[in-house]
């Protein structure tokens, strides 16, 4: 488990991250979005333990992550530009990983090498960059991490690799539990991965929740009456988003679903739609309600 | 399995070697073909001359490539291995793994300075073999070879200490490069600045009391030609280097563990040492327009707008490197911040604050105290004979303050920038033990300064800046009278050499302070020092006699036996242009020569005449039989004889 407290990072003047929480539970994928400049390679690398914050506290399993070698050899950040030392081969890489990686799996080495079909004698600067991206992926899964922390993993790359990456991640997760952490600028290419969703906006978390609660607590309604709309109607409930379309009235409430088809049955609409959301949708008006619009936030 | 707590990690040395190796084998290569097979090729010439200029000769081999190379490799070590920290996507991967910080430090210290050592030690032990199976000992003895192998280890690993400093103060290896050397000759740069620009301040700041001699020490660059010397450089200096190299490189791993990550490709690692970066520089900036102007212009208003000129260059600069960008005409607070403390440090010295300036020690206070004229000499002397007794009694004591506050009540700024001057240096030695000295500059005769003149001709004066006090006239085993070439008498029988030193100080003391005589010299040998240059004339009535006595007069000295004519002449810059001969036998027109030859006159000439060249207004050529050539020297027209002068006017 993964546990941040009131972090703060400056550089130079700017401060970077302003006081940021954050839990991330063990074996879940929690996804950090944001706009660039938003701070969120700033928040993974200090998870990494490689800045140090300037206040507040990380803890993975209760423990400092900065200059605790135990920690981060059971950690593996991937940022947004893989790094390899130059004219190395995959071998090479692989070789040096394996002594410093004491979890190293050779066998998971060779395995993943079937999958990804990569020459691992070619020297790694000479791949294009989503075969890096695979190397960097290949390598970090080889030595078997507890955490995985990435960066912009997707960014970039044809639909074929990234599917690829996406299922490798997915199956560590489920097999040993892995904990992943990936930043995206874009809500769309992490959506279908991760079960938890932070927004960082300015070093601040503006919004984090678990998609499965985000789903069942948004809905969209479409509700039209032969009178006046009833002024008490969503009392009960915090309205998002309205607005009217001739007599049809089309509201984002956020409540649980039961409640609200309850209230509304009541008071006897003439029509009454409640319409699923897509993720994004859900985001707008979350944001919306928060006072950002999303496009400034996330593209 | 390997074991995974190694204290280092195999594949970081692979990388490491792939890294920086080559540095290693250019190096071993270089010295290889510098000095290995520099031996190998003079062995081979046969009756090759090779003169062993230092102590140390293996430094002789092609030195210039040794010494560049010796400051070159350890900085491009430093620079190459601390290049992780410097590249940000370096810095990142490097610092996600899970190693410590001490230890990828002492990792990459402990390799750089091993692939600094190594092509040394492997050309050492060729040199060795060498040394084993052919006749070197022309070239070096195996000492020399110890003392080669020692000396450019422990150069090797300072240089590349302080470029380890420089690399976690900094982000970038380029500064890393340029800085490490810039702090390897700051304290000899740095204190020669302050102290030229504080002559300007400070009136009676003892210049050459500071810098002679003991200032090349600070920095390994200027003082490598005493460190070559193999008997001159000093067991402490090594052990200093080797204290110095590891106090540096703890400093470093302290450095480094507060070092930010985020630091990489940022000119200064530490927000803290920014302003300090800022105000040093400019300060430093500031004192080189200080230097400049004053040097160049040698005038004050210059040296202001040199301070103004430098110190907006130093803070340009500065703020450039800083920012990383051109654009920085924005960021002015801090050089008003600067300004206003420069200004003020300016007025504590100028309107003397501190009090520096009109000090003069309480007689109570002093136990003794030296005027100097020649401060290099003085220095020499008490290096040579060790220490001599200076003016301690009451009356003395009040003539020198009284010197003191004259030369204060007389002393300008910028006095020590002119041309002719002349240092004249106050040692005080007080009773607590302490050194109270003044420097200061004075212009003209020293016969100006009636107070300095009457002290200069008293015993204490002569006795602690003459040499021939200060020998031990036991061990001098011969004193050679010599004189244009032209005679030469040597006397070695040990008493006749104490009774002549003996008389030649009796002399001394009865006449004044020694002026430039002419023609016979008198040279003392003395067993393992330096031998002492005496003037001989007419007035050294006691050493003449002797001579005399001994029926030695004529062998040591030019009689008027030995001239054939003497011609006089009012100097012309043709002096300059024609030799001597030709000056005298055709360029001057007869009615501007006067020729002597008549004894009488001679004798006058030779045994009054004195040598001047400060107002040089007669040209004197002495002709002696036999030769073609004249002497040839200067006198001006108060110590020439009365009928020289008339003939002329």
């Amino acid at each position: 488990m993964i546990h941040v407290q009131e972090i703060g990072k400056t550089f130079g003047k700017k401060q970077v991250l302003k006081g940021v929480n954050l839990t991330i539970n063990k074996g879940s994928i929690y996804g950090l979005l944001g706009s660039n400049g938003a701070g969120k390679t700033t928040l993974l690398k200090v998870l990494s333990g490689i800045f140090k914050q300037d206040t507040g506290s990380i803890n993975i399993d209760q423990t400092p992550v900065f200059e605790h070698v135990p920690m981060k050899q059971r950690l593996i950040f991937i940022p947004d530009q893989p790094y390899f030392f130059s004219h190395y081969t995959v071998k090479q890489m692989a070789e040096f990983y394996a002594e410093i990686y004491p979890e190293w799996s050779q066998q998971r080495f060779l395995h993943l090498q079937q999958i990804l079909n990569l020459d691992i004698n070619a020297k790694v600067h000479q791949f294009s960059k989503g075969m890096q991206r695979q190397v960097s992926f290949w390598l970090a899964l080889s030595a078997m991490p507890d955490y995985l922390i990435l960066d912009e993993p997707f960014d970039g790359l044809d639909a074929v690799v990234r599917k690829k990456i996406k299922n490798l991640m997915i199956n560590d997760v489920a097999e040993r539990a892995m904990t992943v952490i990936v930043s995206s600028h874009n809500l769309r290419e992490v959506e279908d991965i991760c079960d938890h969703i932070g927004i960082l906006h300015h070093g601040q978390f503006i919004l984090e929740k678990e998609l499965d609660d985000l789903k069942s607590d948004i809905h969209k309604i479409q509700v039209a009456f032969k009178h006046d709309i009833p002024e008490t109607l969503f009392d009960a409930f915090t309205v998002l988003h309205r607005e009217e379309r001739g007599s049809v009235h089309l509201i984002i409430v956020k409540g649980d679903q039961d409640q609200v088809d309850q209230v509304i049955e009541q008071a006897n609409p003439l029509v009454y739609d409640r319409l699923p959301l897509t993720l994004e949708e859900i985001f707008v008006y979350e944001m919306e309600g928060v006072g950002y619009a999303i496009e400034n936030i996330l593209v | 399995m390997r074991s995974k707590t190694s204290w280092y990690n195999h594949e970081m040395m692979k990388q490491n070697f792939r890294q920086v190796g080559w540095i290693s084998l250019v190096y071993f290569v270089s010295i290889l073909l510098a000095v290995v097979l520099n031996v190998l090729m003079k062995l081979d010439v046969e009756d090759s001359y090779f003169e062993i200029y230092y102590d140390q000769p293996i430094f002789q081999f092609s030195e210039v490539i040794q010494v560049l190379l010796l400051f070159a490799a350890p900085v491009f070590m430093a620079m190459f291995i601390l290049r992780y920290l410097h590249q940000k996507d370096a810095s990142d991967f490097i610092h996600s793994l899970p190693i410590t910080r001490s230890k990828l430090f002492w990792q990459q210290v402990g390799f750089g300075l091993v692939a600094l050592w190594l092509p040394i030690v492997l050309n050492g032990i060729l040199l060795g073999i060498i040394y084993n199976f052919l006749d070197v000992s022309q070239f070096f003895t195996i000492n020399h070879l110890f003392y080669w192998l020692s000396l450019t280890i422990i150069l090797l690993s300072f240089v590349f200490s302080v470029s380890i400093v420089i690399g976690m103060i900094t982000g970038i290896s380029i500064i890393q490069g340029i800085f490490t050397y810039i702090f390897l000759f700051f304290p000899v740069g740095f204190t020669t600045l302050v102290i030229f620009n504080l002559n300007f301040g400070m009136i009676g700041i003892p210049e050459s009391y500071f810098i002679d001699d003991r200032i090349a020490h600070f920095s390994p660059i200027t003082d490598l030609g005493n460190l070559f010397m193999f008997d001159k450089a000093p067991t402490f200096k090594l052990v200093a280097y080797i204290a110095l190299t590891v106090i540096l490189l703890l400093f470093a791993l302290l450095l480094y563990k507060k070092r930010p990550v985020e630091a990489a490709s940022q000119a200064i690692a530490f927000k803290k040492l920014k302003p300090i970066f800022i105000y040093s520089f400019t300060f430093c900036f500031t004192l080189v327009g200080g230097f400049y102007f004053g040097y160049i212009q040698q005038s004050y208003q210059w040296i202001i707008i040199g301070y103004i000129i430098f110190s907006l260059i130093g803070y340009f600069i500065s703020q450039v490197i800083v920012q990383k960008s051109w654009r920085v005409f924005t960021t002015w607070r801090e050089y008003g911040y600067f300004m206003i403390g420069f200004t003020c440090l300016i007025m504590v010295i100028l309107f003397d604050l501190t009090g520096f300036e009109s000090r003069i020690p309480k007689t109570e206070n002093i136990e003794s105290v030296y005027v100097i004229d020649d401060m290099y000499g003085f220095v020499e002397r008490e290096q040579l004979y060790g220490e001599a007794q200076g003016f301690n009694t009451l009356d003395d004591i009040e003539v020198v303050q009284k010197l003191h506050q004259e030369l204060i009540d007389q002393a300008g700024r910028g006095h020590f920038l002119l041309h002719d001057h002349s240092g004249l240096t106050l040692r005080y030695q007080l009773k607590n033990g302490k050194t109270f000295v003044r420097e200061y500059y004075i212009t003209g005769n020293q016969a100006d300064y009636p107070l300095l003149y009457n002290l200069m001709q008293t015993e204490t004066y002569k006795k602690y800046s003459e040499p021939i006090f200060r020998i031990d006239e036991a061990s001098a085993y011969r004193i050679s009278f010599t004189n244009y070439d032209y005679k030469e008498l040597v006397i070695s029988e040990r008493e006749q050499v104490v009774e002549l030193i003996n008389r030649y100080r009796e002399d001394r003391l009865n006449l004044p302070s020694q002026e430039g005589g002419f023609m016979t010299d008198m040279e003392i040998h003395l067993p393992n020092q330096e031998n002492i240059y005496l003037n001989l004339t007419p007035e050294y009535e006691g050493v003449i006699s002797w001579l005399e006595q001994e029926g030695l007069y004529n062998q040591a000295m030019i009689t008027i036996d030995d001239v054939e004519k003497v011609i006089f002449a009012e100097f012309t810059e043709d002096y300059y242009n024609y030799s001597d001969q030709e000056l005298f036998e055709h360029v001057l027109p007869e009615q501007d020569k006067m020729t002597i030859t008549d004894d009488d006159q001679l004798e006058v000439i030779l045994n009054y005449l004195y040598e001047e060249y400060d107002e040089a207004e007669y040209m004197v050529a002495i002709y002696l039989k036999g030769y073609t050539y004249p002497y040839v020297f200067f006198s001006e027209s108060e110590t020439v004889p009365s009928f020289v002068y008339d003939y002329f006017n």
